[in-house]
């Protein structure tokens, strides 16, 4: 008993130094000229990335993953989680490093049959930073292709367009969905003008997705394209698909 | 109670070393080898890290050298200098970029976009990129304790690969990725009611725009609660809107640049262009006429990609570097000779390593990501490799050539025209790596679906079909055309012919075409 008391003194004393060392570093940091223009006229300053920052990652032992990944969501929205507020993305991340983390943990037996979890992924699908987003594309390629699934990407995508890695993983996931219109559309729209580096990664990957079928449709896009190494790219990788369908 | 404290220290240690909020963990200062100080003005926000941790210096040279800030320079001088070149390059990247996404747009909409890019510039870095420090190294600019890389402030803790493949290094990429930020931010600030209610309409979907680049998609309105956290951030953002304090030291806003900023947004190898104003073709000048870029010799155009631009010299030499701008309408009627970038290059330099061929490294040597960009790894000397492409960069004749090393795809320098045979050499012995690429005596099968058809020339008269599945041995590897076609010479029920079997660029599909047996 004795013992236990004393333990649980070291670690309250051991928190409350914690916790004055970070508000120490966040005055001293303050105080100090900062690292850049948009930090020097701010009030906040950004911590240095080694810090230790009180996080509560969760691992993949919940009974129940639907239940913690709409509570993830909800401080996505409210931003009233254990998250550090030290530069403006800073919560963001974290929460968002948290969530991917979770969902690597989750074994596909947990989420094959399991309708709500599905529903969950989706939705982190479309608020899910490039890292969420991964995980998720890796767990969706184990389930049936749905149009929900579909739907989420695409949405998920438009919030996070810039990421090329991101958009060659996700045509991967399309090519189960061939000539799925909405697939078809979406691809279009960013070769015409979506994010370079991701027009060019589509370009250059469009084998993935292409059928006999739907090759005609992104062979009109190429005269939409305005830029010139995506327009180049396109149209190098559909000729080269256009030969082998007759051997070359 | 000794135990139980150094067990709940160790414990405390534990669990704070697996602590990390950053999506990658980039520790501060990232790569930042002979860090240097600043000043809060435009052009030296500090700090500055060497430029080449990131990409090749003598790639800067060639393109952006104007764009340099000299620290030995009369500072007063060499800010008003600095910031009429960059302030120019950073409109016209602006203009650019926008006329590719949203060619329609109003003019209104466009001068939005511009301000937006401009103001993000001089908010994020006060314009600053590159500068040449005092001790004669060329150095870019690190904010936020190192993780913010240059003008736009790419983070390397959120944009890791962007950073070590030099997207973010070389200013043409930095702003086509940096303007895909904010692009997508411009795009949900259309939607948004602060926007679309607001008073200023532009001026609203600015900051909106920019709040979503600074605190993410859900952020678009935040400029517009004065009791958000980082509230400070969108009012010291408007204040660069409304106030501009770059233009004091920018005396011509409508200054032309000389960059080719457009194309460097795109690729690696750009040329210079100016408008014609005579409408003939003139002897010994390079056109840009599309995506090739000609040399006009007996009043014929002789065109290639630009990528391949030094080859040209096989053709004779150019009387300026600066290409007149043309339609292909009105080069067709004197003639256009399109070149094989194979050939051409070949004649321009007999030691060029054809594509297919065995190298060996004769000293170590840089793996890049691109010819100037990003470096991967270093292959050791006497490596013996498979050049997969080649490419020329600058007057000198420096050559490029990309290769698998293990599990790297990339290029390495080979030297120029004087120094090549000190850097690589061809070699006909055997090559030890696995590749998609078959080499000489090598057995094939074809994966193909429809099989491959057998021809008795590149691209020639068909002889027949191989079906899926067969097996035959490659006599000989070759790359031909424009685009990087890729031939094997085979035999096959004793007939001797080329089958096509995929694209080097700008991406591979060999694996989709057949398979070199193990």
């Amino acid at each position: 008993m004795k013992n236990q008391y004393y333990f649980a003194a070291f670690i309250a004393l051991a928190g409350s130094i914690l916790l004055y060392q970070n508000r120490a570093g966040q005055l001293e940091l303050l105080s100090k000229s900062s690292e850049s223009p948009k930090q020097k006229i701010a009030t906040y300053q950004r911590k240095p990335v080694n810090d230790p920052v009180v996080t509560t990652p969760k691992k993949a032992k919940y009974s129940n993953s639907t239940a913690e990944l709409i509570r993830l969501k909800k401080c996505a929205e409210n931003e009233n989680c254990n998250y550090p507020q030290i530069d403006p993305r800073s919560y963001e991340f974290a929460l968002h490093h948290d969530v991917a983390q979770f969902l690597k943990g989750i074994q596909s037996s947990e989420y094959k049959d399991n309708k709500e979890v599905q529903k969950a992924f989706r939705d982190w699908m479309v608020i899910g930073n490039g890292f969420v987003q991964s995980v998720l594309l890796e767990k969706f390629a184990e389930l049936e292709p749905t149009s929900e699934i579909v739907a989420a990407i695409i949405d998920g995508l438009k919030n996070n367009y810039h990421d090329p890695l991101i958009m060659n993983q996700a045509l991967h996931e399309f090519s189960r969905y061939p000539n799925n219109q909405e697939v078809t559309t979406f691809i279009q729209e960013t070769l015409k003008e979506g994010p370079h580096l991701s027009a060019l990664e589509a370009a250059k990957n469009i084998r993935k997705v292409l059928t006999p079928e739907n090759v005609s449709n992104y062979e009109k896009t190429i005269r939409e394209v305005r830029s010139e190494s995506v327009r180049e790219a396109l149209s190098a990788s559909l000729k080269d698909y256009r030969f082998s369908l007759v051997g070359g | 109670m000794k135990t139980i404290l150094s067990i709940s220290i160790f414990s405390l240690l534990i669990i704070f070393a697996n602590m990390s909020f950053a999506a990658n963990s980039t520790p501060n200062y990232y790569k930042c080898n002979n860090r240097e100080g600043g000043e809060w003005n435009f052009g030296r926000a500090p700090q500055a890290c060497s430029a080449s941790s990131f990409g090749s210096d003598s790639y800067l040279n060639i393109y952006y050298s104007k764009l340099f800030f000299s620290d030995s320079a009369g500072r007063s001088s060499e800010r008003n200098r600095y910031m009429g070149e960059i302030h120019a390059v950073t409109r016209d990247a602006a203009i650019a970029y926008f006329k590719k996404k949203k060619p329609a747009a109003t003019s209104a909409e466009l001068n939005a976009w511009i301000e937006a890019v401009v103001t993000t510039a001089a908010h994020e870095s006060f314009f600053s990129m590159y500068r040449r420090t005092a001790d004669s190294r060329l150095k870019m600019m690190r904010g936020d304790y190192g993780h913010g890389h240059g003008l736009m402030q790419i983070d390397d803790r959120h944009h890791y690969n962007a950073i070590n493949n030099g997207t973010a290094w070389n200013l043409g990429t930095h702003y086509s990725y940096g303007m895909d930020i904010l692009y997508t931010g411009w795009k949900l600030a259309s939607n948004l009611s602060c926007v679309k209610n607001a008073s200023n309409y532009w001026q609203a979907h600015i900051r909106s725009a920019w709040a979503i680049y600074n605190g993410g998609s859900a952020k678009g309105c935040r400029w517009t609660n004065p009791n958000d956290t980082w509230a400070k951030n969108d009012q010291n953002f408007y204040t660069s809107l409304t106030k501009k304090n770059w233009k004091s030291y920018v005396s011509n806003t409508q200054q032309a640049s000389n960059v080719p900023i457009s194309c460097l947004m795109e690729k690696e190898s750009c040329t210079s262009t100016e408008p014609d104003v005579d409408n003939r073709p003139l002897e010994n000048r390079l056109y840009k006429i599309g995506s090739q870029i000609c040399l006009v010799k007996n009043q014929r155009f002789f065109c290639i990609t630009e990528r391949d631009r030094p080859c040209l010299n096989a053709i004779g030499t150019a009387s300026s570097e600066t290409a007149l701008t043309w339609t292909l309408a009105q080069a067709n009627p004197y003639g256009i000779e399109q070149q094989n970038r194979h050939r051409l290059c070949k004649t321009y330099d007999s030691n060029l390593i054809a594509v297919a061929s065995g190298i060996k490294v004769q000293k170590n040597i840089n793996l890049r990501e691109t010819p100037a960009g990003g470096l991967i790894t270093v292959i050791p000397v006497n490596t013996v490799l498979q050049v997969r492409d080649f490419e020329f960069r600058g007057t000198a004749g420096d050559r490029y050539y990309k290769v698998h090393y293990g599990t790297k795809v990339g290029y390495l320098f080979a030297g120029s025209l004087s120094d090549n045979i000190s850097w690589a050499v061809a070699i006909s012995s055997s090559i030890s790596q696995a590749s998609t690429m078959a080499r000489v005596n090598d057995y094939i099968k074809i994966v193909n679906q429809a099989g491959i058809n057998i021809r008795s020339t590149p691209g020639g008269p068909l002889l027949g079909n191989i079906p899926k599945g067969i097996s035959v041995k490659v006599t000989e590897a070759l790359a031909d055309g424009t685009d990087d076609k890729l031939y094997y010479k085979i035999i096959y029920k004793n007939q001797t012919g080329y089958i096509y079997t995929g694209i080097l660029m700008p991406t591979e599909t060999l694996s989709e075409w057949t398979e070199v047996a193990p």
